[in-house]
Parts: structure tokens; sequence; C-alpha cells
């Protein structure tokens, strides 16, 4: 007797209900996509103003007419490059 | 027809909202009825919780493993969202109530109304279990994967409900009721 009276006796199905969760689908779809727009915006400035403020610093520091620390810093650099490059040929090798 | 799975992973990786929506249409029924049942027939809260199931069921595709059914895990989230309301609404109690049709009391008592009062005596564990044992046709270990419980406890909370259920229905003599019902109706159909 539960199986017949715990049995399902109708079958909600309608249009409305389908229409209704793709409506939030698409709704929580453009929710994502603005939030995306507004970080990636976000992170774009932010990503913009520090390079120009790097790249005023450097164009600044080009134009002294000491060139010296510019200079060293390349080198360094190089030297470090060089020496990480090295040490890889020895590792494979 | 499409498989549950193609549509799924149509869905999991590009977003199809199109193949989203045969998945709807092939699972509301199911999903509405579970949420009906367990929420004792409130069946504008049981929609709503059936229309975050499926919003929550879109964002999460990427989870579902394919290795069991997709209306098992529909089911599974559709019984999260039931704890989650029920606990945000402790205090309310559900009971439900045989409406009062008059004096001719055994035309209300029909089978759906009767579920829905039966759903009320239990607690909203059991009425997870016995809903989906009896209505769906899951297995015991489908059902003990919806409601994330150990084998042997959905086995025994299964027992108990339909031990509390079956004494309900004979201490209220609902079998002589119905006997009396289609009787009466034979009885009118015989008058006609």
């Amino acid at each position: 007797m539960l199986d017949e009276i715990l049995e399902y006796h109708e079958t909600p199905e309608d249009d409305n209900f389908v229409a209704g969760v793709m409506n939030n689908v698409r709704r929580q779809q453009r929710i994502r996509r603005l939030i995306l727009t507004v970080t990636g915006m976000t992170g774009a400035v932010f990503g913009t103003t520090g390079v120009l403020t790097i790249s005023s610093s450097i164009s600044q520091l080009m134009n002294d007419a000491n060139m010296l620390p510019v200079s060293l810093t390349l080198v360094g650099v190089a030297v470090f490059l060089a020496w990480l490059f090295q040490d890889e040929v020895l590792a494979t090798g | 027809m499409i498989s549950d799975k193609e549509l799924a992973t149509r869905v999991a990786l590009s977003g199809d909202r199109q193949a989203f929506t045969i998945l709807v249409e092939r699972h509301q029924g199911a999903v509405r009825n579970y949420l009906r049942r367990l929420l004792v027939s409130d069946n504008a809260t049981a929609d709503d919780l059936a229309q975050e199931t499926f919003l929550a069921a879109f964002q999460k595709m990427n989870s579902w493993r394919g290795t069991a059914k997709l209306s098992t895990w529909l089911h599974t989230i559709a019984y999260r969202k039931f704890l989650d309301y029920q606990r945000k609404h402790r205090r309310q109690a559900v009971m439900a109530k045989i409406p009062d049709a008059g004096q001719d009391n055994r035309r209300a008592i029909d089978n759906e109304i009767m579920a829905s009062h039966l759903m009320g005596l239990l607690k909203p564990e059991d009425r997870a279990v016995m809903t989906l044992a009896y209505a769906t046709g899951m297995s015991h270990s489908e059902i003990a994967d919806v409601v994330d419980q150990p084998l042997g406890s959905v086995k025994a909370r299964i027992h108990r409900a339909k031990l509390k259920l079956k004494k309900w229905l004979q201490d209220n003599d609902y079998s002589i009721q119905t006997q009396t019902t289609s009787q009466s109706s034979q009885g009118k159909e015989n008058h006609a």
C-alpha cells in the first residue's frame, strides 16, 4: 500500500519553470562576465600605471649624464645570466 | 535521443545553454517532485529550490563525474539545497494537514494528500530516503550517495520509517476508508 501512496502522482513539468532556470543561468553568466571585465580592467589600469612609473624612472636614468649605475646593472644581469646558462650546460652535459 | 552524459559534457566544456535546457526539461519533474515531498507540499518553495538546484548544476557541471546517473547527482544537489533551506528556517515546523473537505472527508484523502501527510509525520532525513526509495525507484546504494550516509544507516532509516508509516495507516484505518470510498464510487456507477 505504501508503494501506491508514496509514488509520484503528478509530474510537474512546464515551460515557465525551464524559462525561469535559463533566465537565472543567463543572469549568472552576465554577472560573471561583468566581474571578469571589471577585474581585468582594474588589473590593466594598475599594470599600465606600474609600467608608466617604471618607464619614466628608466628614461630619467638614461637621460642622466652618469650612465655608470645603468651599465653596472646591465653587466651584472648579463654575468648572472651567463653563469646561470653555464651551470645549466654543465648540469645537462 | 542525446544522452545526459553528452549534454552534460557540452555544458561543462562550453556552457552550452541549449544542451542545458534539454537537461532541465528532462529532469525538472523528478527534482521538483522530490523537493515537494521533502517540503511537504510547499510547492512554491520547492520550485524555488529546484531553480537553485539547476543553477548550481549548471555552475558545477564539471564536477559531475559521470560514474553516477545525472539524476542521482541532481537529487544530491537538491537534497543539500533542502538541508540549507531547513537550517535557515529551522523554527518553522513543517507539518502537513489534511485539507478540510467538509463532511466528505474521504474525497480529500486521495493518495497525493495522504503522501504529503505521511511525509509530515517523518523527520526530514527519513522523508528524503523514503521518497527516493518509493517514488524514484533508486537503489539503496544510490540513496546512500544522495544523502551522503552509510548504506547500513539508509537501510535502517527506511525500515524504521516504513514501520512508522504502516503503523499510522493501521491506526487510522486507512485501508478501510479507501475500501469504503471505492465501494461508494462503485455504488454511484451502478446507480448511473
